[in-house]
């Protein structure tokens, strides 16, 4: 159910992207942004020290198709735990997906926790067609 | 792949060649260098010998056979225990010098039970939130014989150098006998996002120079800051890009200090770049000799300072953590290499070499000592270490030693005309060649223009990547650190830190100019935390952040 979303045809995908926490290693985030608005994307970025309230609240209000969580501080697990959390007691089923620093080993942790796709280190073109095939589904 | 395929490949790969061009100098490179291309060279003038004016061939006349350059470990991660067991396994593999990382949650100037820290308590360094902390990390370390660095966001710097100098009071040592650094550089933490731990450049000058001008008074040995450029490396610059923003950093401080009445020879002599050693191999030991070569010769010419120490310029090295991958991690074993390799030829005074890992995780205790040993086989089995700046002369070497200062001279030209880096107009230009840079650099990765193997070159496919033992974080480090946290302020005299808090505040709000080191070091030694005075420093400048 895409309880929290206006259904649209035609519209370009839009996708929220954010640091969280306060790992301020913000290169592979902005390159991710400026290659996703290259491919026609819409791109709100909310920067650093972002919570995973204001995330979920944000995600909600632009009404994005996807979240893009950037970690490279090694807190990726508790992170994301809470975000996937917060986006559940709002009845929310955007997807979300993870990049940055995050070890092989925890690629499947994250999934079981409900992220639809890591991407340590991938190329930006793997993370575009992805993202697009999601925003489909 | 087909093995029909594959030999198609191996037949092509047979009449591979290098294709000559230069990243680091944009430009595509001769076959050969020759007499010619250096003909303007003056020995006497444009390179001397080591240790002699203007330095391009070290700064040392004996280099490494004097002292060998220093072999450091970033370390900090889980709770001080956690990092001090590090620190003492990295001493007893060699380890010639402590630089200690301390977490976001410190950098940030905040405590562990903030609710921002959640999370973040000791995943990417070591909790440093009083001199309870401190203690506990260094306890049987002696500092007073240990040259040790802390990295620090400036406006956190003046309070974890407070720690460290209280401790050494607290066990008698000689302050005036510390050696170390404390990487301090507000101008870095502007341009590469350490908005959090340095909210402001107008504040972060300020308590960059209040560390700066207390060290020059009071520790004469210790570092105050460095110009940090291999953050601004890491964003895909040029190597004479990196000299030129070192030396705009360098003469703002100069600037500060002039201001603040010191001897500027004295704040010379203890100056240092903090640079990123990258792959392409002679371009990075050339321009360790083209920054020697223009702080020697601006800082005699443009400001006048003659003291031979003061235009030696030391040079501290880190392997540039964008040139590791996570794909096939051990391939950056063989980068780390020849970039450690680089520096040393370089003559830099120290050098240090990420984990492997990097990129995947803090660095395991394996692939900590393999980077230290990285550095010890490089000195004590190759003979590197014998010969002073042994690729002096090479027609190559000089021409880019030259080309790499011609670059940065135009560079640093461009940056002043555009009112410096710390106008308004010089900081938008800056923030914009970073970022054309980084697109550049990383988008060319992406590509495959900037080729990497490994990752976009011969590279494996995804599902046959390799997975490595992986740094965990003990899972009861938060807990650790906020029970430390409770019995601190439980134990300690709060009447105390309110008043020294207010000393603080006060000095900061009724006496301008006053320099805050001294108050901050008496909150420390009642065991404030660096959250209250992180605080209460935003709070009587006026600066809201994201506390």
């Amino acid at each position: 159910m895409k309880a929290c979303r206006l259904m649209m045809s035609n519209r370009k995908i839009r996708i929220l992207l954010s640091k969280i926490g306060l790992d301020a290693h913000d290169i592979g985030v902005r390159l991710v942004a400026a290659a996703l608005r290259n491919r026609g994307m819409e791109v709100v970025y909310l920067g650093l020290y972002q919570t995973p309230a204001n995330i979920v609240s944000s995600a909600i209000e632009e009404d994005v198709d996807v979240i893009g969580l950037s970690i490279t501080g090694g807190a990726h697990l508790v992170h994301v735990a809470e975000v996937i959390k917060t986006l559940r007691n709002r009845h929310c089923d955007i997807p979300v997906i993870v990049g940055g620093v995050i070890p092989q080993q925890d690629v499947v942790t994250l999934k079981e926790l409900g992220v639809s796709e890591v991407f340590p280190s991938r190329p930006l073109s793997v993370i575009a067609e992805y993202i697009e095939q999601l925003a489909k589904r | 792949m087909e093995e029909k395929d594959l030999f198609e490949m191996v037949k092509k790969g047979y009449s591979q060649k290098a294709d000559g061009y230069s990243r680091a100098l944009g430009q595509h490179l001769k076959e050969v260098y020759c007499p010619n291309d250096i003909k303007g060279l003056v020995y006497e003038k444009d390179l001397g010998n080591p240790g002699e004016y203007p330095f391009s061939r070290g700064i040392h006349s004996n280099m490494y056979r004097g002292r060998l350059w220093t072999m450091r470990e970033f370390v900090g991660y889980g709770t001080p225990q956690d990092t001090r067991e590090r620190i003492l396994k990295l001493a007893s593999s060699g380890a010639t010098a402590i630089t200690i990382a301390p977490d976001l949650v410190t950098s940030a100037g905040i405590d562990p039970d903030h609710p921002l820290a959640a999370g973040e308590i000791g995943t990417d360094g070591v909790p440093l939130s009083s001199l309870r902390d401190m203690e506990t990390l260094l306890e049987g370390i002696p500092i007073e014989r240990v040259n040790v660095n802390l990295v620090l966001t400036s406006c956190v710097a003046p309070i974890v150098l407070a720690q460290y100098i209280a401790l050494a009071e607290e066990r008698h040592a000689d302050v005036t006998k510390l050696r170390g650094t404390v990487s301090n550089c507000p101008i870095k933490d502007y341009f590469c996002s350490h908005k959090a731990g340095a909210p402001d450049l107008k504040f972060c000058l300020k308590t960059a120079g209040d560390v700066i001008e207390y060290c020059t008074k009071n520790m004469p040995l210790f570092n105050p800051f460095n110009s940090n450029v291999a953050s601004f490396r890491n964003m895909g610059i040029s190597p004479a890009m990196e000299i030129a923003i070192g030396l705009a950093i360098a003469f703002a401080h100069i600037e500060e200090a002039r201001e603040r009445g010191l001897k500027l020879e004295e704040l010379a002599r203890r100056f240092a770049f903090f640079m990123a050693t990258e792959m392409e191999f002679f371009e990075e030991i050339a321009k360790h000799r083209s920054a020697r070569r223009m702080w020697a010769t601006l800082l005699k010419e443009k400001i006048g300072i003659n003291d031979e120490r003061s235009l030696q310029l030391k040079i501290g090295d880190v392997i540039a953590g964008h040139i590791l991958f996570s794909q096939e991690p051990m391939n950056n074993i063989a980068r780390l290499t020849a970039a450690t390799l680089a520096a040393a030829l370089g003559g830099a005074q120290s050098i240090q070499v990420p984990g492997y890992d990097e990129g995947i995780c803090l660095p395991t205790e394996e692939a900590h000592r393999l980077s230290l040993r990285i550095q010890q086989i490089l000195a004590f089995e190759t003979g590197i270490a014998n010969v002073a700046d042994p690729l002096g002369g090479s027609y190559y070497v000089e021409y880019l030693t030259s080309r790499i200062e011609e670059q940065a001279m135009e560079i640093l030209a461009e940056l002043e005309e555009k009112g410096g880096i710390t106008s308004d107009g010089g900081s938008r230009w800056l923030a914009n060649e970073l970022e054309e840079s980084l697109l550049k650099l990383y988008g060319g990765i992406d590509s495959g223009d900037v080729a990497k193997v490994g990752v976009n070159v011969f590279a494996a496919p995804i599902e046959k990547e390799t997975t490595v033992e992986v740094q965990r974080i003990p899972p009861d480090v938060s807990e650790k650190q906020l029970k430390v946290l409770k019995e601190l302020k439980r134990d300690r005299d709060n009447e105390k830190v309110r008043t020294a808090l207010k000393e603080i505040y006060e000095a900061a709000v009724n006496r301008e100019g006053e320099n805050l080191m001294p108050y901050i070091l008496q909150a420390v030694r009642a065991y404030a935390t660096t959250g209250e005075i992180f605080g209460t420093m935003l709070d009587s400048y006026d600066i809201r952040t994201i506390h």
